[in-house]
């Protein structure tokens, strides 16, 4: 727990001194954590008091309100009626304390950070010094636990390593240890060093969780939120990016992982589904601030929280319609220093790949494939005959299977971390740095990135603190050329076009030249580089002001720069004739050029908070006012030459100008925020909350760009009502609603893909056009103009329950909710005839249905063995609610047709129903017309209307590509030294239009995969596959390609063994552990097997990968 | 200690209230952001060269040699082996459907270019007379009016009747119903006819490209022309010749399109390529793999066949003509549109032979010719960089051949057979390098033997240029000449192959009459303009 920055910090610890002078307590204790708020200041020693007759508990009172002492005392030896006469002006704190305890018979000493303990005069003291350590039941040291002596209240806490040291009175004593998030533990004291094992704790819902702009313990919260632990739930899976990590962790929320490109393998991350047309990618702030997720490491993060419905995300406003995710970092804490280290090494093995026939099946299929279509066979049973023969000549009957050969990467990679923590009370630090480097399956093809965190936390005053973060992220991506835009995309997509029959080298060494195009593999090995240098320096700096009490404002001011460095070298590469003497140059492939792009981008935001904290009676109130100034700007710049001068330089003045060229542009964005919020609880049991944000965005017109976004939400503690006192079934029961709006201001530009700053304006475009041997500059009118263009909103209504039963062993947590999205963001496509592109419109309407069940489930079997079970699963239900008429179907180039139509799901799947294969010439005739060229073997598409004529009248709803049941299972289990953790995740049903993936070639420049080999032939007329054909007729959008993408994947698993204490070299060495894990290790699905259910794109993508490492964690 | 506390309470709200005011105050301007590198709409139409640069645009859509070399693949000209760049292949062998994404291309491109010059027409009247001369704004007007009747004249011969559009487009007006074809051409007409005398006959060396007065008049000649207007169609041609600035290229018909005679005289209008930093894929998609290319766009035999032996006479009638040598004894042009096998191809330095054993250009070969017959016409004589920008040379739009052999038909059509229908026909197979033998009254006397000649000189002369796909269609002989089997190179020289001894065929084509003389409306148009109809068949 970080509580430097928890703003309910000060208000915790004044409830706590109250607690103290009221409660019968026999000598308080005060937890160092609880303490990081004093700061030691050397002004506050002096004191002026007059006062007569006055209770002495009292008097102390007083002198806490003027000092930063505070006092410790039992009330059994300081009687309530003690009354004491002091008068001072402008004293010594200690000087006054021992005039006027010393009348009234008591004495007293000083503790560490002022604190005084006050005892009765002449009473000896007997004093046993005990020490110990504290770890978590993974051999982690817990910082911070608190450590109290039963029967008492003196305690106190363990420092960063997990060390703690105190007096007991009596050797009988009994230590009770606690820790958020563990079960409390009592242990009767031992003067020798004892090491204390804490369990996790059975019931999350003690926890505490950080929400918008602050924290809230988790039987309060009123919205729909899901909390992560860092070490538990993230940081052990072997994954590069934390986007994956997050797979399969939180209900509601879907991540999909579509490559396993090292520096290309993020997760695609929705929250309740899809919401709109545009960017569904929810907003990430890590310690407050807007953040790439992919740029933190996993090692750093304290927790994250999943902010699900209006009620949690609204405070967000604008920029909050896909939900939220909350980081929070690591901190240091007083103490010791603290080392950790942990390290992994892993190789990766591709999921899938297709199974692809040999020389002799390709040479007679692609027969098959031009009689089929009208052509004469291409290969005559000679040369297919010489495949027979293992003694051929290989320079002239090759056989390869170029997606096995291309895979010339090590596929190994590794990752360090290395983290230093501590400090003293005033001063805090943690560093941490990381570095993961992944090498490809191809050759030249990897990612390195090294992170680097410095979080400081500051007191400065008593009532200032300041706490400054800042981080660098530096990652390199890189991948050997391609003949044209520098992509692993060359090397998979030639590997599965070329066919068997090309040479890689001929028997002297000498290159094929592939397709013609050139040989991926010698492109691998001696082509030019493409470097993707991204570098991210970020500053976070934060002051806190308790100006009086309950009223704290905070200043933060957050910088983040973003600079891009890329560049392409692409190097000619000549191929020579094997068969002429001497070999001369078939063709030389490609260019010598160089690239050089760079991007820069400044992300600015500074906020102002007043938070407020009242409590009357049982009444508890809790207000936030905020403000908040966000400016980004995007600068680039770039240069290209050609004709090169050595191909060891790759510099742009190392080649000649000629046909040098350079592009550049900026955008901008600005949004300005004010927001607030008011909590109200009474008892503990009736708990309400509402949030009101006003964004204004300059994404839109003058006029248009301010919106309002408010949410309102409630909860119940059924459990804690009198009616609940005598039932045993809950040990915790809330009801939960919540409704609010929520905007997005978010638009994808013409693309799909990029978002734009501007997408109300309609511009002219500036380019160019040669006359008279000379560019003429030209400017082109973009899109019909919309100055009408608003935000987009989003009304969410949400109902839950979170439920502990099974005596805290069993948490529950149930969500329904309904989203609705409104004036949708979107290009509505328009005519062609129109000639110009379609402009922004707020044009639709839609929404996404769900529920979410979480269960998590802790458990213990004897002494030694403990376990834990999660599981979760949600659903989705996505329609369009409204498309002013406009609903339409588009059939993109790849021939799959998707449908925008109201109550159907976004981009649902539409086309022929088909009926099965063609077997005769007479059953052609006999069927409706079907387009192209139907014979025999082709697919029969129902004629749904009857009018003997199958066109796109016939086309039918057949089925959507957005997942059902999306669902995850975590376990864990320990028996002493070892862990086992696993994550298994899948997705209940989707539809996946696999004609790209599974459908055969219709040019012999391609490769057949083996099952094309059972395709409908004359002599085969029950095959299932359709013939194979150079025309399009079957591969159009039918139900033939449209198939369950359904499956369950175990993503992650993790056996780990931590070495008994007892074996390690005293004071060096506190943990020591050792791993072997697995990512991706099997899956079950219906689909083809080279089809990967994650990665939905045919094979010419980079596959998925599975990923086997071995690893350490050692603490000193 | 209680006035403490309210004095910093004071003091805190002071300050707050005060960056309050600050922050709401630089909101206003913080907020208004714009473009950096375009310029707004409503800052536009101020200056000359807002005009011209607006008027510069419209051009654009002429350079489009990526598309375009492509049609030849739906005549009986050309085979494509794959759908990429282009899904022509089912074009061709009418097996396309109206999602067609060749159908889509030519229909957005032309309506992009049309609404660039009615954006030019729209607006260009707000800029003062102060800031643009009435003769330049008028010359302006000209060149837009000039390029948007260009793709009127196209789109007529592609779908046949078009929505009509004449200025940009509210959203009130998004789905226009079609115009018939004789209104659009009506339109094409009336246009040019009107234009022509805003237009310079020649321009400056800094703007050459533009349309000129004998653009206009030949691109109304083509129209006429194509709707069956002889007396017109011969009129305008006739209008061209008399201007007696262009004539027949005396520097080779292969160096006409390969880019060594950009500024020929025989060129009328083309489309501008810059090297080395405006330019097409052109050689890859027409050139073999010894040139870097991807044999996309490939002769067929039927193309070849056309071609007279040297005598004047057809392969079906004329001694000259050897089967097992077909490359013999040709018409030049034969050899100078096609890499024939048994001649020796030599372009840009390389040598394409595809009889040689494992000759990466062979049958068979990756990225080879299917047809085993490659274009040479049009192949660049500069081929440098990447294989989606490597070409250079311009695309010739209207050239001056195309005028007298347009004056010619229309004569033939008109009976108005004279000596000029034979000089102008004799101009282009008479060209330097060629000199077919002349046709003479003798040889051709009568209407149906002169139609037969012009339309096989209009065949081979405009091989892979754009007209075969209309002249087919207006002629009506497209359901003669597409269906049945494609054949390309006799393969007399591959006896690992099963066809060795005869023609290669590489598919056949189906041609359906009552569908296929008009291309279909793109699927996805009819389904966002509700008042558009499909053309029959599709």
């Amino acid at each position: 727990m970080k509580f430097s920055k928890h703003p309910s910090r000060v208000e915790v610890f004044y409830w706590f001194l109250k607690k103290l002078t009221i409660m019968k307590l026999t000598i308080a204790l005060i937890l160092v954590f609880n303490l990081n708020s004093f700061a030691k200041t050397y002004s506050q020693t002096r004191i002026t008091l007059d006062v007569h007759g006055a209770e002495l508990k009292k008097v102390l009172g007083l002198i806490e309100k003027q000092s930063d002492y505070h006092f410790l005392f039992s009330d059994r030896r300081l009687p309530a009626d003690k009354k004491v006469d002091v008068s001072a002006k402008n004293e010594d704190v200690l000087k006054v304390l021992n005039r006027m305890l010393t009348d009234a018979g008591f004495a007293y000493y000083e503790l560490n950070n002022k604190l005084i303990v006050i005892t009765q005069a002449g009473g000896g003291q007997v004093t046993i010094p005990i020490s110990g350590r504290v770890i978590s039941d993974k051999g982690v040291p817990l910082a911070g636990a608190s450590i109290r002596i039963k029967g008492t209240n003196v305690g106190i806490a363990t420092d960063s390593a997990g060390n703690f040291s105190l007096n007991v009175d009596n050797s009988n004593a009994v230590l009770i240890i606690s820790y958020l998030g563990y079960q409390s533990l009592e242990v009767p004291v031992s003067r020798q060093a004892m090491t204390i094992t804490l369990q996790t704790s059975l019931s999350s819902m003690d926890d505490v969780v950080v929400v918008g702009y602050g924290q809230q313990k988790k039987i309060d919260l009123t919205g729909s939120v899901a909390s992560l632990n860092g070490d538990k739930d993230l940081a052990w899976k072997p994954v590069g990016q934390l986007s994956e990590a997050l797979q399969g962790t939180v209900s509601g929320v879907t991540v999909t992982q579509g490559s396993g490109q090292p520096g290309s393998d993020q997760g695609v991350i929705r929250i309740r589904g899809i919401g709109t047309f545009n960017d569904n990618d929810p907003l990430v702030l890590v310690d407050g601030v807007q953040y790439n997720i992919n740029d933190v490491d996993a090692n750093d993060i304290a927790s994250v929280s999943v902010l699900k419905d209006a009620a949690a995300s609204a405070i967000y406003g604008i920029r909050a319609a896909n939900g939220v995710i909350l980081i929070t970092t690591k901190r240091g804490s007083a103490g010791k220093s603290h080392i950790s280290y942990s390290d992994y090494f892993g190789w990766q093995k591709p999921t899938r790949l297709s199974d692809y026939v040999g020389a002799q099946e390709y040479m007679k299929l692609s027969n098959e494939l031009y009689e089929n279509s009208g052509s004469a066979a291409i290969f005559t049973d000679s040369v297919i005959n010489q495949y027979s023969n293992p003694n051929r000549d290989k320079d002239l009957y090759p056989d390869n299977d170029w997606i096995r050969l291309i895979l010339l990467g090590s596929g190994f990679q590794q990752q360090h971390s290395l983290s230093l923590s501590g400090g003293a009370e005033n001063i805090k630090y943690r560093f941490s740095t990381n570095y993961f480097d992944q090498k490809g399956l191809i050759d030249n093809m990897g990612f390195q990135r090294l992170t680097v965190r410095l979080n400081t936390d500051i007191n400065v005053t008593k009532r200032l603190t300041f706490s400054a973060d800042i981080s660098a992220r530096l990652a390199n991506q890189t991948m050997p050329q391609d003949n044209g835009t520098g992509s692993a995309f060359f090397q998979f997509s030639e590997a599965n076009i070329m066919n068997p029959t090309l040479v890689n080298k001929y028997s002297d060494g000498t290159w094929g030249i592939g397709r013609g195009d050139g040989n991926p593999i010698r492109v691998q090995q001696q082509g030019g580089i493409y470097a993707y240098k991204s570098n991210l320096f970020t500053g976070n700096f934060r002051a806190t002001y308790d100006i009086v009490k309950g009223l704290t404002l905070t200043g933060l001011a957050q910088v983040n720069y973003t600079s891009d460095y890329n560049s392409m070298n692409t190097i000619a590469l000549p191929y020579y004739n094997f068969f002429a003497t001497p070999h001369t140059v078939l063709n030389t492939i490609g260019q010598n050029t160089i690239t050089k792009e760079y991007g820069g981008a400044w992300f600015r935001d500074f906020q102002g908070l007043a938070e407020y904290h009242k409590e009357i009676g049982e009444h508890s109130f809790k207000l936030l006012a905020g403000l908040s100034s966000l400016s980004q700007r995007y600068d680039s710049l770039s240069g290209y030459r050609l004709n090169l001068t050595s191909t060891s330089l790759t510099q742009i003045n190392a080649y000649g100008a000629n046909g040098e060229t350079n592009t550049g542009t900026a955008n901008e964005y600005d949004l300005v925020s004010f927001f607030g919020r008011l909590n109200y609880s009474y008892h503990d049991k009736y708990l309400f909350e509402a949030n009101l944000r006003r964004d204004g965005s300059s994404r839109f017109f003058p006029g248009q760009q301010w919106g309002t976004f408010p949410s309102f939400s409630a909860g119940w503690r059924i459990s804690s009502e009198d009616f609940m006192l005598n039932q045993n079934i809950f040990q915790d029961l809330k009801l939960r609603g919540s409704w609010g709006e929520l905007g997005n201001d978010n638009t994808l530009a013409a693309t799909g893909s990029a978002l734009t700053n501007y997408p109300y304006q309609s511009t002219y475009v500036l380019g160019s056009y040669p006359f008279g041997g000379t560019l003429n500059p030209t400017s082109a009118l973009n899109a019909v103009p919309n100055n009408g263009l608003t935000w987009e909103t989003t009304k969410m209504t949400d109902v839950g329950v979170d439920a502990t039963v099974l005596q805290k062993h069993l948490d529950l947590t149930f969500d329904y909710y309904v989203k609705n999205t409104d004036n949708i963001l979107y290009q509505l496509p328009i005519p062609q005839s129109v000639g110009l592109n379609a402009s922004y419109q707020n044009a639709f309407s839609m929404q996404n249905r769900g529920w979410e069940l979480s269960a998590n489930y802790h458990g213990r079997a004897g002494h030694d063995f403990r376990y834990n079970v999660g599981f979760n699963l949600s659903d989705v239900l996505n329609k369009i609610t409204d498309m002013r008429g406009a609903d339409y179907q588009s059939t993109n180039s790849n021939g799959i047709t998707q449908g925008w139509e109201t109550g159907m799901p976004i981009g649902a799947y539409y086309g022929y129903q088909a009926q099965g294969i063609f077997k005769t010439a007479a059953d052609v005739t006999g069927h409706a017309t079907q387009p192209g060229n139907v014979g025999p073997g082709d697919l029969i598409y129902k004629d749904q209307n009857k009018d003997g004529t199958v066109d796109d009248k016939d086309w039918v709803y057949l089925g959507s590509n957005i997942p059902r049941y999306t669902y995850g299972v975590n376990l864990g289990a320990g028996y002493k030294g070892f862990d086992l953790s696993a994550l298994l995740q899948g997705v209940g049903k989707v539809d996946v239009n696999d004609m790209i993936m599974r459908g055969g070639p219709t040019s012999r420049d391609n490769n057949f995969k083996s099952f094309m080999a059972n395709a409908w032939t004359a002599a085969n007329p029950n095959a299932t596959y359709p013939r194979l054909s150079t025309g399009k007729q079957n591969y159009t959008s039918s139900s033939y390609w449209i198939q369950s993408a359904a499956y369950l994947r175990l993503k992650s698993v993790q056996i780990g063994y931590t070495v008994p204490a007892k074996w390690l070299p005293k004071s060096s060495f506190t943990r020591v552990r050792f791993y072997v894990s697995g990512q991706n290790l099997f899956t079950i699905t219906k689909l083809e097997k080279d089809i990967d259910p994650e990665a939905l794109n045919d094979n010419r993508y980079y596959p998925q990968v599975k990923t086997y490492t071995f690893g350490a964690n050692v603490d000193f | 200690m209680l006035t403490f506390k309210t004095a910093i309470m004071k003091r805190s709200s002071n300050y707050i209230f005060f960056l309050l005011i600050i922050f709401t105050v630089s909101c206003k301007k913080q907020l208004d952001k714009q473009p950096l590198d375009q310029v707004a709409s409503t800052t536009y139409w101020q200056t000359q060269s807002d005009a011209v640069q607006a008027v510069n645009q419209c051009y654009g859509y002429l350079t489009d040699i990526d598309d375009d070399c492509f049609l030849s693949c739906a005549t009986d000209d050309s085979y494509a082996w794959s759908g990429w760049p282009v899904d022509v292949p089912s074009v061709g062998n009418g097996s396309a459907t109206a999602q067609q994404g060749m159908f889509d291309q030519h229909w957005s491109h032309s309506y992009s270019a049309i609404a660039s010059a009615n954006n030019v027409l729209d607006n260009i009247g707000n800029i003062p007379s102060s800031a643009l001369a009435d003769t330049l704004r008028s010359r302006y007007r000209a060149e837009a009016r000039f390029i948007r009747a260009y793709y009127y004249q196209q789109l007529i011969g592609y779908y046949g009747a078009a929505p009509l559009i004449e200025h940009i487009q509210t959203p009130a007006q998004f789905d226009p119903a079609r115009t018939s074809v004789d209104s659009v051409a009506a339109f094409v007409v009336s246009e040019l006819t009107v234009i022509k005398d805003s237009l310079p006959l020649t321009y400056g060396a800094a703007d050459q490209g533009r349309v000129t007065r004998g653009a206009a008049l030949a691109l109304l000649a083509r129209t006429q022309l194509y709707q069956g207007d002889y007396t017109d169609a011969a009129a305008a041609a006739q209008a061209v010749m008399n201007l007696g600035i262009y004539s027949i290229d005396q520097n080779g018909f292969d160096n006409l399109f390969s880019g060594k005679t950009a500024n020929s005289p025989e060129v009328i209008l083309a489309g501008q390529y810059l090297q080395p930093t405006y330019a097409s894929g052109l050689a890859t998609w027409m050139g073999g793999p010894t040139l870097g290319g991807w044999s996309e766009v490939t002769p067929t035999e039927k193309l070849v066949d056309d071609y007279e032996c040297t005598d004047g006479q057809p392969i079906t009638t004329s001694p000259l003509y050897h089967a097992n040598h077909p490359a013999q004894n040709r018409d030049p042009r034969l050899l100078m549109t096609v890499m024939m096998p048994d001649t020796i191809n030599v372009v840009n330095g390389d040598t394409i032979n595809i009889e040689a054993p494992h000759s990466i250009d062979g049958l068979g070969q990756n990225n080879a010719s299917f047809t085993g017959y490659y274009y040479k016409k049009y192949f660049p004589n500069v081929v440098n960089g990447q294989y989606y920008n490597n070409s250079f040379n311009n695309e010739i739009l209207i050239r001056y051949a195309e005028v007298l052999l347009t004056y010619a038909e229309a004569k033939i059509e008109l009976g108005q057979i004279d000596q000029s229908v034979y000089d102008a026909i004799n101009q282009v197979r008479q060209r330097a390098g060629v000199g077919q033998p002349a046709a003479t009254a003798v040889l051709y006397p009568d209407q149906a033997s002169l139609r037969t000649l012009v339309r096989r000189e209009r065949h081979v002369e405009f091989a892979v240029e754009p007209q075969r796909l209309f002249d087919i269609r207006r002629w009506k002989i497209a359901d003669s000449v597409m269906p049945g089997p494609v054949y390309g190179v006799l393969n007399n020289f591959n006896s690992s192959r099963s066809d060795y001894g005869q023609h290669v065929q590489v598919e056949i084509r189906a041609f359906n009459p009552n569908r296929d003389y008009l291309w279909a409306i793109p699927q996805n148009e009819l389904l966002l303009n509700k008042n558009l109809t499909q053309n029959p068949g599709w």
